[in-house]
């Protein structure tokens, strides 16, 4: 516990050094919370991230956390850049993320794997990679505030395990291993988000 | 306008990124690293150069049992037959091994022993266990031997079966079809003998019984017969219905076969050894049910379980003075019988996880148990004399009964896990 505090106290110095030496060097701090509609291969879903960070002439540095629904809710968070271009007189941004996607923990599911089976398994989760790449539009709506509406490719990747039994026809026994299922999901996410 | 061209400069970029991204870019990969067992081919030619006997291995899992002047042939499934000698039940040994590859089914006969070898049956000499010769083959006998999604090429049979851990990707699933819910784990049938030469000794599971010349086997709905007036030498005779679906066992009686199958009991006169014909059945709930006789009752238990289905784990005794109409004349509640046998009065019975049982059966309506060994998971049973040849998850145990009431374990040859 006492580790965790000291990380915390660590983190928070280290972000208020930065954002200090950021602004003495003119960069102006920036908060932008969106929600968005991923569509997916399985069904249509929803996000929600908070992104904050600093920018200067057009470029955009921040980190982010999300909530996200598809398939799995899990809590990516990751850093994100944006650098803003122009083109045929529309204001946008190119913008991309990179971080983790966390995913822990047991839950019991239904098996459908086979009648003869329990009708439940403990699944374990574990999380995976996080990452983005897209297009913004910023529209004005005052003085250092913008509605952003971005269209972008996000993947994020789960692992999940869980015990089954495997039979061998010669021997007739039947063993327990452990199945090791990896999905990486992709999406495209249409977001709008309140930049201020 | 010059608003209205903005918007539609910036919904043409959304629309064509929306495009883009959807067309590539939405999909969901899964891959799953598992273990899937794969079948391992070889030639026939080669199988049968493999039949051989070796220094004794260890007992892995085993199967059926069948007895035979003092030595138990103990199945491997899959690989061959175990030999183990028990004249001295309190010190029993496990003297060689006879590599059998895909067997699951035996009996013995004179000096040959028979069994199964994927879809053929095979007769090898084991008058030297330590070196024995295969004599005959006869091909293609049980044809239902295939394992479920896997026919290999004529001449080709999977000798076995290897752990591989794969990776599935996305909609690529585990073959059930290789998988079963339920291991059977059973022992063999009884005999009489012709002159000069006598049959072996098996249980109440088995699906092959010696009976004076012949062997009779079954596989789910059939009925075969074997000519092995020539032990050496068996010759396939013919296939006839076996009265029903899912036959599990057979158990010859005097000049009888008693048919077990899921839903009921189907009795076979061999008075005319190539022309079994069937007598009579008795029909019950649909559970598994090895079944033996003793000329006057027949006693069948039924369990269920994963495979057999059904929620009864009974004895049924079924009259059959009248062999075309036998009948119920008593049921007795059990925990999860298995194999049974019978030797004079005494009915021992495999209750799994229960043990041993053993019943007083003089007065088949009042059959009475007398005693109780623990400590096993048993599943099938040879009595002979005073001795109960018992099969077990962990063990191959050898039990004295030669006071009813107070079973004593005499020997046991342990099982490899």
């Amino acid at each position: 516990m006492a580790y965790r505090r000291t990380q915390f106290f660590l983190l928070l110095v280290t972000l208020g050094s930065v954002t200090i030496q950021a602004q003495q060097q003119h960069w102006k701090p920036w908060v932008l919370p969106e929600a968005g509609k991923l569509i997916a291969a399985a069904d249509f879903s929803t996000d929600y991230r908070l992104n904050l960070g600093l920018e200067k002439k057009g470029l955009m540095l921040g980190v982010g956390g999300a909530i996200d629904q598809y398939r799995f809710q899990s809590y990516p968070v990751y850093l994100q850049a944006r650098k803003s271009i122009v083109f045929r007189k529309v204001n946008g941004f190119l913008f991309s993320s990179l971080g983790y996607n966390l995913k822990s923990g047991t839950e019991t599911v239904s098996n459908w794997s086979g009648w003869w089976l329990p009708s439940t398994k403990e699944v374990s989760y574990r999380g995976g990679a996080y990452t983005e790449l897209g297009l913004a539009h910023a529209v004005k709506i005052r003085k250092k505030q913008r509605i952003h509406l971005s269209v972008s490719w996000v993947m994020k990747s789960v692992q999940e395990s869980y015990p089954s039994s495997i039979w061998n026809p010669a021997d007739q026994i039947s063993r327990t291993i452990n199945n090791r299922v990896r999905y990486t999901l992709h999406r495209t996410a249409l977001r709008v988000g309140w930049k201020f | 306008m010059h608003k209205t061209t903005t918007m539609k400069r910036i919904l043409t970029i959304i629309g064509f990124s929306i495009l883009i991204f959807s067309q590539g870019c939405v999909k969901d990969q899964i891959m799953t690293r598992t273990t899937v067992y794969r079948p391992v081919y070889k030639t026939k030619d080669e199988v049968r150069a493999n039949i051989k006997s070796s220094n004794p291995i260890a007992l892995t899992a085993p199967g059926k049992l069948f007895y035979k002047d003092g030595y138990v042939f103990l199945n491997e499934l899959n690989k061959g037959v175990h030999i183990i000698d028990v004249r001295n039940p309190a010190a029993p040994a496990n003297i060689a091994f006879v590599h059998v590859p895909g067997a699951v089914d035996l009996a013995v006969r004179g000096n040959i022993l028979y069994a199964d070898m994927y879809t053929d049956l095979v007769a090898i000499d084991i008058t030297d266990p330590k070196a024995v010769q295969l004599k005959t083959v006869v091909p293609g006998v049980f044809p239902d031997r295939y394992y479920a999604s896997f026919v290999p090429d004529k001449g080709m049979v999977i000798t076995e079966w290897i752990a591989v851990d794969t990776v599935l990707k996305n909609n690529e699933t585990i073959n059930w079809g290789m998988m079963k819910a339920d291991a059977v784990l059973m022992s063999a049938s009884s005999s009489s003998s012709a002159p000069g030469i006598s049959n072996g000794t098996g249980g109440s599971m088995a699906r092959f019984a010696l009976s004076d010349d012949r062997m009779y086997t079954v596989d789910h709905s059939t009925l075969k017969v074997f000519n092995t007036a020539v032990p050496e030498k068996p010759v396939y005779v013919k296939e006839l219905s076996a009265g029903g679906w899912d036959i599990e066992t057979i158990f010859p009686f005097g000049k009888n076969l008693f048919l077990g199958s899921m839903t009921g009991m189907h009795i076979f006169d061999i008075s005319s050894k190539d022309n079994p014909f069937r007598k009579g059945s008795f029909t019950h709930a649909r559970v598994c049910d090895p079944v033996i006789s003793d000329g006057k009752n027949a006693f069948v238990t039924l369990r269920n379980g994963t495979k057999c289905a059904g929620f009864i784990n009974q004895l049924d005794v079924v009259d059959i003075s009248d062999l075309s109409k036998p009948t119920l004349l008593k049921s007795y509640p059990l925990t999860n019988p298995h194999g049974l046998s019978k030797e004079g009065d005494i009915l021992i019975i495999c209750e799994d996880a229960d043990g041993v049982k053993f019943f007083n059966a003089a007065d088949v309506n009042n059959i009475k148990q007398l005693a109780q060994v623990k400590g096993m998971n048993a599943f099938d049973v040879i009595a002979l004399g005073k001795v109960a040849m018992v099969s077990a998850e962990d063990a191959l145990y050898l039990i004295d009964f030669s006071v009813p009431s107070n079973p004593v374990v005499k020997g046991s040859i342990s099982i490899k896990k």
